[in-house]
């Protein structure tokens, strides 16, 4: 037990962990994105196994990392323990406070007796912001002591915070398109971990409406919000606005907007009349004139380009703003590889190509939302704001510690100054000539 | 790029240019009159800096936090600055002050040569949170960046063994300064996280600028413990100050277009 303190008290192994985990984590940050590493898994898959495992969110899960991480945590708890029981202790002792780990001392000669010049002493340390001892000594900074410990709780409760969020996040990502009303179900969902956390919104409803994009110029993309409509049983319909950066709650599930697009109702009928895509089909939001694509039943492929304000530039199709003004449909129409229709298709109309048709009777907007529901935010938030004001209060304040011996002279009395504190001392000098003038220039006090 | 802001922004470079030339010299001859005339210029440039910032705030209608333009703009400024700051409080660390020049120098250079167009606040930078996250990297940037500096000089003055009078006073400023730092670090990350919670679901995504903000945050937390707790100063803390600035210059321009890696949405 002894053995165990001594390792959790020990300042060099908590440094050495903090130095390790900084080591791993910034190897683990070379790794290159998921991406390439899936690029590199086409060519080498071991390799692409491996550096999978080397990024910094599986190194982070790694039991390396979760010991260090523990090790750290419970050096802080065994450290603050330590520190409030030692200075409890020291707080029941009796006497002037000690001096701290660096001490300047300077001698005075005051033409003044020694009443006075004890007069003299203590109102200079009143002056410097010293609460005064019965002795002719004092101290200043405990409130360090205090912001430290602060600091050091608010990150245990931030790790606390990240342990809940590890063990018992829920996250997800639903695409809802106007005019389509969904009940949840872990099926509708493009992601969702782990699915039976949805089970407290089995028999919720939700329906999007109203999307809007707003764009200055008409090109640069400032906000996007929608109207959440939530149906849950035997209660009357909530609507909710929810935008970037304004999430909505829904059942402790928090839904925010990820990101939007087009969703064209499209009807296309190849030569032989059979219907090969009926209905809205989902297009990412592409700089215009970037091709998306669609699957055609048995087969074939549809590549969509969506113009929303359409026009001809220099003989190209072109849009003149985000704005759907005037949107048009320009599409490919692709069957075994080979183009077998190729042409451009305004709201409301039908295009006719080489016996096919391609009808765009209209279009809707999708919207993407994360869902989240995470309990260990409070606790991260309220730790990591617990921990920035203690730090900021350790760094205001520090303890220092002054004591003061009066040698009576022939009319004049020597003052034995020493002033301490417990860092920086190369600044200690500078205070202490600071309060060895306050006292020279406080004859009047 | 509006023209008011593009003629002080070269007022600004070039009175950095002048005082980086003159402060180089003034330490090499020891002459206090190219000194005085150093820090003159360093005032000018530091004026006009801050002036291009308000320009270019007036202009966007937002804070310049946009971009790699904007970000170098508004985090050059902080340099001089805490350099000047922590100078009153230790007079030889003053002697950073053309370190912070020359690196003000260096990023607002690498502003200069990226797109600078006038743009609104795209949707995800449309928080309040963005004020607090932006302002408080800035802070912890700037202290860093000059920390190091300072032990880069306390390195080159204490390289044949010999302890200058000043370098107890370099040292301390150096790790005050990373103190300073880490607070403005922590309260950047806790800040970025609760606004990512509301931005993207999830206070925390292993995304490359938050793996290495944590990288630099355990970094500086190691430093301080070695200073503080265990008593480190002088060559080895300034050895280890020098080392953990790696993971700081990693977070803000080891990805080359920060705002596009990081903010990534829509």
């Amino acid at each position: 037990m002894r053995k165990l303190l001594r390792l959790l008290l020990s300042r060099k192994y908590a440094a050495s962990a903090l130095g390790l985990l900084a080591v791993l984590m910034a190897l683990a940050a070379l790794v290159p994105d998921a991406e390439k590493i899936e690029d590199l898994g086409h060519r080498h898959p071991a390799a692409a196994r491996i550096l999978g495992r080397l990024r910094p969110a599986e190194v982070a899960r790694s039991p390396v990392v979760a010991l260090l991480a523990g090790y750290v945590a419970a050096a802080v708890v065994a450290s603050m323990a330590t520190r409030i029981r030692a200075r409890r202790s020291a707080a029941r002792r009796d006497g002037p406070p000690p001096l701290e780990r660096f001490a300047v001392r300077r001698q005075l000669r005051l033409d003044a007796p020694l009443e006075a010049a004890e007069r003299r002493v203590r109102a200079a340390a009143r002056r410097l912001g010293f609460a005064e001892g019965q002795a002719l000594s004092g101290a200043r900074g405990g409130v360090g002591f205090w912001g430290s410990m602060a600091f050091h709780a608010g990150l245990l409760l931030a790790l606390a915070g990240v342990v809940l969020s590890a063990r018992y996040r829920f996250g997800g990502e639903l695409v809802l398109t106007e005019g389509f009303p969904f009940q949840l179900s872990p099926a509708i969902f493009l992601r969702a971990e782990p699915a039976g956390a949805l089970a407290g919104l089995a028999s919720t409803r939700l329906a999007v409406s109203d999307i809007t994009a707003t764009y200055q110029g008409g090109t640069q993309l400032t906000d996007v919000s929608a109207v959440l409509t939530v149906r849950r049983p035997g209660e009357p319909p909530d609507q909710r606005f929810v935008s970037v950066n304004v999430p909505v709650d829904v059942g402790g599930f928090q839904l925010t907007v990820r990101s939007y697009g087009y969703a064209p109702e499209l009807r296309a009928v190849d030569g032989a009349g059979d219907v090969r895509a009926a209905g809205n089909v989902m297009l990412h939001l592409l700089p215009p004139g970037t091709e998306d694509a669609v699957v055609l039943t048995r087969g074939g492929t549809l590549r969509l380009r969506f113009f929303p304000d359409h026009v001809i530039q220099d003989g190209r199709d072109a849009t003149r703003s985000m704005f759907p003004e005037n949107p048009v449909l320009a599409f490919r129409w692709y069957e075994g590889g080979e183009l077998v229709a190729e042409g451009r298709v305004r709201r409301g109309e039908e295009a006719r190509v080489a016996g096919h048709r391609v009808a765009f009777p209209d279009f809707a907007r999708w919207l993407d939302l994360v869902v989240a529901r995470d309990p260990g935010v409070p606790w991260f938030t309220a730790g990591s704001l617990l921990a920035a004001v203690g730090l900021a209060v350790r760094m205001v304040f520090y303890e220092q510690a002054w004591q003061a011996r009066l040698e009576p002279g022939d009319g004049a009395t020597v003052v034995e100054l020493a002033l301490s504190a417990r860092y920086h001392p190369a600044a200690l000098e500078e205070r202490a000539a600071r309060f060895a003038a306050a006292i020279e220039g406080s004859a009047g006090a | 790029m509006t023209s008011l802001e593009g003629v002080l922004l070269w007022v600004a470079i070039g009175g950095y240019a002048g005082a980086l030339v003159l402060g180089l010299l003034a330490l090499a001859s020891r002459r206090d009159r190219l000194r005085v005339i150093a820090g003159t210029l360093a005032a000018v440039g530091w004026a006009a800096h801050g002036a291009t910032i308000v320009v270019r705030w007036i202009a966007t209608g937002h804070a310049p936090v946009q971009g790699e333009y904007e970000n170098s703009l508004a985090g050059a400024w902080f340099l001089p600055l805490i350099t000047g700051a922590i100078a009153r409080v230790y007079r030889p660390a003053a002697r950073a002050m053309p370190f912070a020049l020359g690196a003000a120098l260096l990023i607002l250079g690498n502003g200069v040569t990226s797109p600078a167009e006038l743009a609104p606040l795209r949707p995800p930078f449309r928080s309040n949170w963005l004020a607090v996250h932006v302002a408080f990297a800035w802070v912890a940037f700037g202290c860093y960046l000059v920390a190091t500096g300072l032990s880069g000089q306390l390195l080159w003055i204490t390289r044949r063994g010999k302890t200058p009078e000043r370098a107890p006073a370099i040292d301390e400023a150096a790790g005050r300064l990373v103190g300073v730092g880490f607070l403005g670090e922590t309260v950047m990350i806790a800040s970025g996280a609760i606004w990512a919670h509301g931005l993207w679901g999830r206070y925390w995504g292993w995304d490359p600028v938050e793996t290495w903000s944590l990288v630099s945050w355990l970094s500086y937390a190691a430093y301080l413990h070695l200073r503080f707790t265990l008593g480190w100063s002088g060559r080895r803390a300034a050895w280890v100050g020098v080392l953990a600035t790696a993971g700081v210059l990693f977070t803000f321009f080891g990805f080359g277009h920060v705002a596009d890696v990081h903010t990534k949405l829509l």
